[in-house]
């Protein structure tokens, strides 16, 4: 557990620190070192244009990550209205939008996202687009958990005492039931990184999320599946290696976090 | 029971409804245009030509009439033609393609199943030893590692610098017989395939054991003296196995999914394959259909997860009758 | 319970694997009998095998289950295919007659007649068909049967490469007529007259032809053909290496590793197909055409060729290859980035040290543009602004598919891929003349917008005439003035790598056009190729 929050931070740091540490120019192509295994000078090796890949891989961290978090953003903005419309509406209004949150959560978000994707793209880019089709395809069970808490709060006595007491709508939303959603809404948004950062290289590797010649682990790792006979096996390696470690590291936090503070969630969240 | 069945079947077309109105107001709103992706690249084709193009696949045509028509082909079973496709119809195209498909999530789901059943008792009565810490750490790799990077070097490495597996497609080329499914081509997609849910199912069912394991009827059986392998097989297990079986239901879904990056990765002549290449091609109409069919299967997935908690629950069976 | 509840599952793992195993792999007998098959391994497979909608240019469409009226030879002169000698113009030129053999009939037994001929055409300029080939016969008004031997061709123009045209595959009009042809399940099941037959379309998977025993060139000595789609590059070699096929273009990264295997050849095939950064007019820094003639000088085109290509490609400065009869090389200049500083500081741009060169405040930087799916352009747009910046010109890449460079045409360059090695007038024409600078929707019709009469004159001058020596003339003034006005900065063409088993036998390769995988430029004579039996 503490391994975990020490890489994380770790990484997090490294990559807020891009930048700073090793600045990527996408374009510092050098023909001559064309595919040149880990070495002293280049400790991941250089890939199929000569660019350091150790720096790209800090950076594709980078972009991932601020890609993943915003999609999950987008998923929590999205599924936090959602549920807030059928937590607080109740009656008819509640069951037409839980039905509608069920036959989503139904579909796959792979398949869903990439019709998404391609519909958007032109318009979005390819950044933008990998966002939408994240945060549209991870919002369902965003809004149960809203839809629950609130539900479950608004049986509560000092909610009744509030509204005794002439609280409008406005002031019992921000006093009482935004303070009581964030801890389960801070840690779905948690744990919905790591499946951000999975569908967002899911998308670059098939070509359809953020421009080629970008770093993203999803990019660079598409790049390293054409190389791997040529004997460039560190292209496809590194990054890989990178999202395993960002995921298993966001998660672990996240589990840790969600045992101790709410085993309810437990079969929302799992699979 | 099969009120149940009923009910959620009456349901289904409903369902399918609003997903292909979603689907059309999507694509409706987004700045997509099919006339670019028919005519491909870098065409020197005049706007009047576009415009030709566009009146010949009734792209032009108004929206309610264009949304009018799309439902009723749907209800009959027409899903439109494929833009790119060779004009072919998607649902041909998508049936052509279901039996490869079928073949490699049937054998991921069984690894997935019994794997993750095996394993996990194993865990679960070994728990707290080394293989118990073993099989934990492997699956934790395996739910954090993306998919498609595991099949990558896999096929490098068993394909491809091995060479004790064949690299990619469903069936020898050169064979004279129709080209089919081929057990030693299955193998690796398969396994890939069935690695991240083999991972969750092992956890669940491990996880589960271990929380039955405390409840009350166990420690009596305990208490009567059977023995440990008994207690477990034949107290908790079953028990464990109810919800066990449900999430098979909903696995489909995220099978799905993977297929799309495995059969891309080792060029399996399926929907996934399918689903990719009409991506790439911004093959609207296709990329439609195929969506519209993960939802029929995975409501029906949904069904058979329910049907199957009713019937294996003494408990619900009880207050049924 | 629990124990016969694992029992049975165990026992349904079992069915569905054995289920799945299906009709096995190929073993020791029918190896022999698969002697006779050749194996070519393609990067996608073909969609539609329809000649008149599976295709945008005359190149790949036929595949082998179809003929033109003519075809090309070895070294790319036309010779009479289904035409029984070369077609004959009127004295206007407005009027092609072609007659075709009487001899030649459809694979279901059919015989081809004018009428399929006049079929196949029309359907092409029909609108309902949306074939992409239609604006390739733009020059085509009517064709008509005159007999049963004879068609006639009207133009609204004479049409120096017209003959060009005429390669097109003949569809049978009896299979065709009265259908919706986009849709119709003959693109799936072709019936054409071709020295191959479809013997099976796996979707997604393989293609399986046998020859053609009543070919009226006599039928194929390779009895049986497959082509399977194999994506994945790496896949291919693989495949290769194991012998699971015996030909595929494969990328020229993994050629040295092929050339190691004794058991297949490795052929580098000229081709006309380059790559080429379109500089649209209206930028504000690339309007100067003497910042454009800079440029070209900036960029070391083997650099990139040995870097990006691995040596698989020849430099590029021009629409029109070497070796081909309308080439000039009056463009030709070498690598030399002190010239190109030389240029740009008489220009006005002026740098200090390694910046980005400034004038009058502004800095000298343009977007070049390419498509993210083709990571051979990705790799020569970053070569390219790598070398760029050397110069202290900044440019910023953007990854876009073509629907949205077309919106973006002036706002940035980008990397296309043109060359044809038949008639340049087919290409040339729409990518260099003014009449199609201000359409709006029209991005690849003269995409950077040129307006030059010195560039017009040139081209309409080569498309009146029909003498090759004088249209050359023109081709050569065509290319001078292409390289003064620099709009179109030609970086490197490219050479396909294709490996071929030893056993084959007959292979010569024409130059290729823009293609993809095995293309015609090596199948062009796939039906005279051998195939020696294993040893």
């Amino acid at each position: 557990m503490r391994v975990a929050a020490g890489v994380l931070g770790l990484l997090v740091v490294a990559a807020l620190l891009a930048n700073v540490i090793a600045p990527l120019d996408d374009t510092a192509v050098d023909l001559d070192r064309v595919l040149n295994g880990p070495s002293a000078a280049h400790l991941m090796g250089t890939d199929e244009v000569g660019r350091d890949l150790a720096t790209r891989v800090l950076h594709g961290m980078r972009v991932s990550l601020t890609i993943a978090v915003l999609a999950a953003l987008a998923a929590v903005a999205f599924g936090t209205l959602v549920g807030a419309v059928a937590g607080t509406m109740g009656g008819r209004v509640d069951t037409v939008v839980m039905r509608f949150t069920d036959v989503a959560a139904s579909q796959n978000h792979l398949l869903f996202g990439i019709l998404l994707v391609v519909l958007f793209r032109p318009a979005l880019g390819g950044a933008g687009a990998v966002m939408l089709a994240i945060g549209l395809t991870h919002w369902p069970s965003l809004a149960r958990i809203v839809r629950g808490e609130l539900m479950s709060v608004r049986e509560r006595p000092f909610i009744s005492a509030s509204v005794g007491g002439g609280a409008s709508r406005w002031r019992l939303a921000r006093r009482h039931y935004l303070p009581h959603l964030m801890p389960a809404v801070g840690l779905a948004f948690v744990l919905t990184v790591p499946h951000a950062i999975f569908h967002e290289s899911a998308y670059s590797f098939l070509g359809l999320g953020l421009p080629a010649h970008q770093a993203s682990l999803g990019n660079i790792l598409n790049d390293g599946q054409r190389s791997l006979l040529a004997g460039g096996w560190w292209i496809a390696l590194f990054p890989g290696l990178a999202i395993l470690v960002a995921a298993m590291t966001i998660g672990t936090l996240a589990e840790y976090w969600r045992e101790h503070l709410h085993p309810r969630w437990r079969s929302e969240l799992e699979l | 029971m099969l009120k149940l069945i009923l009910r959620r079947l009456a349901v289904l077309p409903l369902i399918l409804l609003a997903v292909a109105t979603v689907t059309f107001v999507l694509t409706e709103i987004s700045p997509f245009d099919p006339v670019e992706a028919y005519v491909g690249a870098e065409n020197n084709v005049s706007p009047q030509r576009k415009a030709e193009i566009a009146h010949a696949w009734g792209f032009d045509q108004p929206l309610p009439e264009r949304f009018g028509r799309w439902i009723g082909n749907l209800a009959q079973g027409d899903m439109g033609n494929s833009v790119i496709a060779g004009g072919q119809p998607v649902a041909a195209e998508i049936a052509s393609r279901a039996g490869a498909s079928i073949a490699l999530v049937g054998g991921a789901l069984a690894l997935v199943l019994v794997g993750g059943l095996v394993f996990g008792v194993l865990a679960a009565a070994f728990r707290g030893t080394f293989f118990d810490w073993l099989v934990r750490t492997m699956c934790y790799f395996n739910t954090a590692a993306p998919s498609f990077w595991v099949g990558l070097l896999a096929l490098y490495l068993f394909s491809i610098e091995l060479g004790w597996l064949p690299a990619g497609g469903s069936s020898d080329p050169r064979a004279i017989e129709a080209a089919g499914v081929d057990f030693e081509h299955l193998i690796l997609p398969m396994v890939v395939l069935s690695l991240t849910g083999y991972a969750w199912f092992t956890l669940f069912v491990r996880n589960t054991l271990l929380e039955v394991l405390r409840e009350d009827h166990v420690q009596f059986a305990r208490a009567q003296g059977i023995g440990e392998v008994a207690v477990l097989l034949r107290y908790a297990l079953p028990n464990a196995l109810i919800p066990f079986v449900t999430l098979v239901g909903t696995h489909l879904a995220e099978l799905i999914g993977g297929t799309i990056l495995i059969e891309k990765i080792f060029g399996w002549p399926g929907l996934g394959l399918l689903t990719f290449n009409a991506a790439v091609n911004e093959d609207i109409p296709l990329i439609v259909g195929i969506t519209l069919c993960g939802c029929v299967l995975v409501v029906l997935g949904n069904l058979l997860a329910d049907v199957l908690y009713r019937v294996m629950d003494p408990r619900v069976r009880e207050a049924l009758t | 319970m629990s124990r016969g509840r694992l029992g049975r599952t165990g026992v349904v793992v079992l069915t569905l694997m054995l289920g799945a195993a299906g009709c096995g792999g190929s073993d020791k007998a029918d190896s022999a009998a698969a002697g006779g098959t050749l194996v070519i391994a393609l990067p996608s497979q073909p969609e539609d095998l329809n000649p008149i909608t599976g295709s945008d240019n005359v190149y790949e469409g036929n595949q082998k289950f179809f003929n033109g009226l003519l075809r090309y030879k070895k070294d790319l002169s036309a010779e009479p295919d289904l035409a029984s000698e070369m077609p004959t113009r009127s004295t206007d030129a407005k009027t092609v007659t072609v007659k075709l053999r009487d001899d030649v009939k459809f694979h279901d037994g059919t015989p081809l007649t004018a009428k399929d001929v006049a079929f196949t055409y029309s359907a092409i300029l029909d609108k309902d068909s949306a074939s992409p080939l239609a604006s390739l016969l733009d020059s085509l008004d009517s064709t008509k049967a005159i007999d049963d031997t004879t068609v006639q061709f009207n133009l609204n123009r004479p049409d120096p490469a017209f003959f060009d045209k005429l390669q097109i595959g003949i569809v049978p009009a009896a299979l065709l007529e009265g259908m919706d042809i986009k849709t119709a399940a003959f693109n799936r099941k072709p019936i054409g007259t071709g020295p191959y037959v479809l013997k099976e379309f796996q979707p997604g998977g393989r293609i399986v032809m046998v020859a053609n025993e009543s070919y009226f060139r006599g039928a194929p000595k390779i009895k049986r053909i497959v082509l399977t789609s194999v994506e994945d590059e790496n896949a291919r070699v693989a495949l290769l290496e194991k012998g699971t096929v015996d030909a595929a273009g494969i990328v020229p990264k993994l050629a040295p590793r092929v050339r190691r295997n004794s058991d297949y050849n490795v052929l580098e095939i000229r081709t006309a197909d380059a790559r080429v950064a379109a500089l649209p007019n209206r930028d504000p820094v690339l309007r100067d055409p003497a910042v454009r003639r800079a440029l070209s000088f900036a960029v070391d085109r083997q650099k990139i060729i040995d870097g990006t290509l691995a040596g698989a490609g020849e430099p590029a400065y021009g629409p029109v290859m070497k070796g081909h009869w309308a080439y000039s090389p009056v463009a030709e200049k070498p690598y030399d980035s002190a010239e190109a500083e030389r240029l740009l500081d008489a220009a006005g741009w002026k740098r200090t040290g390694a910046a980005t060169r400034t004038k009058a405040g502004k800095k000298l930087s343009f977007t070049l543009m390419y498509p993210p799916a083709d990571s051979v352009r990705k790799d020569i747009a970053l070569a390219f602004a790598s070398q760029m910046k050397q110069v202290g010109v900044d440019v910023k890449l953007e990854g876009r598919e073509f629907d949205v460079i077309e919106k973006r045409q002036d706002k940035g360059a980008t990397v296309f891929g043109y060359g044809t090695p038949y008639d340049p007038d087919i290409e040339l024409y729409t990518l260099f003349h003014s009449k199609f600078a201000t359409a709006d929707k029209d991005a690849f019709s003269n995409y950077p917008r040129t307006t030059n009469t010195a560039i017009d004159a040139a081209l309409d001058a080569e498309r009146s005439k029909l003498d090759v020596d004088e249209r050359k003339q023109d081709f050569v003034t065509l290319q001078e003035e292409l390289a003064k006005d620099a709009s179109w900065l030609w970086l490197v063409r490219l050479r396909h790598v294709v490996v071929i088993s030893k056993r084959v036998k007959g292979v010569d390769p024409q130059v290729e056009p823009h293609a993809h995988g095995f293309s015609r430029g090596t199948s062009w004579n796939l039906e005279d190729w051998t195939l020696e039996p294993k040893r």
